[in-house]
């Protein structure tokens, strides 16, 4: 049986071998990159987050405490810290013309909150399988009805219906995998 | 348990507006009457709102190979200089711990009725690959892990009667509830333990047996209350 989360951070301090990290990285590094690429667009930055986030990990994993957050809030509330200083970092230098930088905290928080969900909502499409993406491409996003998907693509209309169903239940259940309250 | 196999197709399309206006109606007319299809359109009720948060061309972000080795690289070069120092009243705390939790431990055991028990339950709701299948799971918190209690009607059974039990945990992995085989009128109740704790997951899934290596395809799926 696999290790739970509190379990890895309790032995990092004692991890010689490197295997508890690597475990918690491969857990958790996907979706704290994509959530810094969202609220940085910057790939090289959201890397030096990750990288950043996984140093404070082993460092303060003696002050873990299980009672207070889970392991997944904890990495998601270093990253954002992190993410906030890359900002300010960004704020600090010269500003361009074209330069969008974020003034108040208010505006900031709320741009975190928003690339936090429009990661979690795209990585939750990429777990559909493509036919499901597919109908809710284009009921939602194109605006077609199920009569005129059949007719587009050629499936029988009661299957783009149920098809569609199945996606959308699909979707939920991966959002409350993820925690997520729609 | 019969489901409504008739009203559930068309609360997908219903709330993405993507029927045609007679079939808007009918389907609202249908709501009011049906609690199960009504609840099924308030559980999907937010989700434009969400997809709405997205562009369509959007993808999923990457992080690049190498920088999991250079996670683990820095670690190597910062482990000899934290290394965990115990403190004195931390190495008498420990062996004093100890003796109090055994106490409390036979303490618990002890007491009419024994430790209290998490209890959930999961209403589950057909996959594609289920053809119309229906059922709950009862989840109740042993030591081992989490026994589960499924019913379940309408397994599809003309390809083979054996399923396997799994619970997601919140990081999406799954960990494997055991196997049961369902009659041939494609009900089953079986009694399965999963080796993982019930607040360590929320979402149950019922697959064809695994085959090869590769996890069956997927029937049933509920997500638990607490």
């Amino acid at each position: 049986m696999a290790s739970s989360d509190a379990t890895l951070v309790e032995k990092l301090p004692f991890d010689r071998s490197g295997d508890e990290l690597r475990m918690l990285y491969r857990r958790y590094a996907p979706e704290l990159f994509g959530f810094a690429t969202s609220a940085l667009r910057d790939r090289e930055l959201a890397e030096e987050v990750v990288q950043d986030v996984f140093a404070q990990l082993w460092r303060h994993a003696g002050d873990y405490d299980h009672r207070r957050a889970s392991v997944r809030t904890w990495l998601y509330a270093i990253a954002r810290n992190r993410i906030i200083d890359a900002h300010r970092r960004a704020a600090a230098r010269p500003q361009r013309a074209d330069d969008d930088s974020l003034d108040t905290a208010a505006e900031l928080d709320a741009s975190l909150e928003h690339a936090l969900l429009r990661w979690q909502v795209t990585a939750a499409l990429a777990r559909l399988s493509p036919q499901h993406r597919e109908v809710i491409r284009l009921a939602h996003f194109g605006g077609l009805t199920m009569r005129e998907i059949a007719d587009r693509t050629g499936v029988p209309v009661g299957t783009v219906k149920s098809r569609t169903s199945y996606a959308l239940r699909h979707l939920r259940l991966i959002f409350d995998e993820m925690e997520m309250e729609p | 348990m019969s489901g409504c196999r008739s009203g559930a197709e068309l609360i997908g399309p219903y709330v993405l507006n993507a029927l045609e206006p007679e079939e808007m109606d009918e389907v609202r007319r249908h709501l009011a009457g049906c609690p199960r299809c009504a609840a099924e359109a308030r559980s999907l009720g937010g989700l434009p709102a969400l997809l709405d948060r997205v562009d369509v061309d959007d993808v999923v972000a990457v992080p690049s190979p190498e920088l999991e080795e250079q996670v683990l690289d820095r670690f190597v070069r910062e482990r000899p200089r934290m290394r965990p120092q115990r403190r004195r009243w931390q190495r008498l705390a420990v062996p004093a711990l100890a003796v109090a939790a055994l106490v409390v431990a036979i303490m618990v055991v002890a007491l009419p009725g024994g430790p209290d028990r998490a209890y959930a339950r999961a209403e589950l709701w057909s996959m594609p690959a289920g053809g119309g299948a229906a059922g709950t799971a009862e989840v109740e918190e042993v030591s081992a892990g989490t026994h589960v209690k499924l019913r379940a009607e309408h397994l599809p059974v003309g390809s083979g009667r054996a399923y396997e039990l799994w619970c997601v945990r919140t990081d999406g992995r799954w960990v494997n509830g055991g196997s049961f085989h369902a009659r041939g009128d494609g009900s089953a109740a079986a009694e399965l333990t999963a080796a993982v704790s019930p607040g360590e997951y929320h979402v149950v899934v019922i697959t064809r047996r695994s085959s090869g290596g590769e996890r069956g395809s997927e029937v049933m799926r509920g997500k638990l209350s607490y």
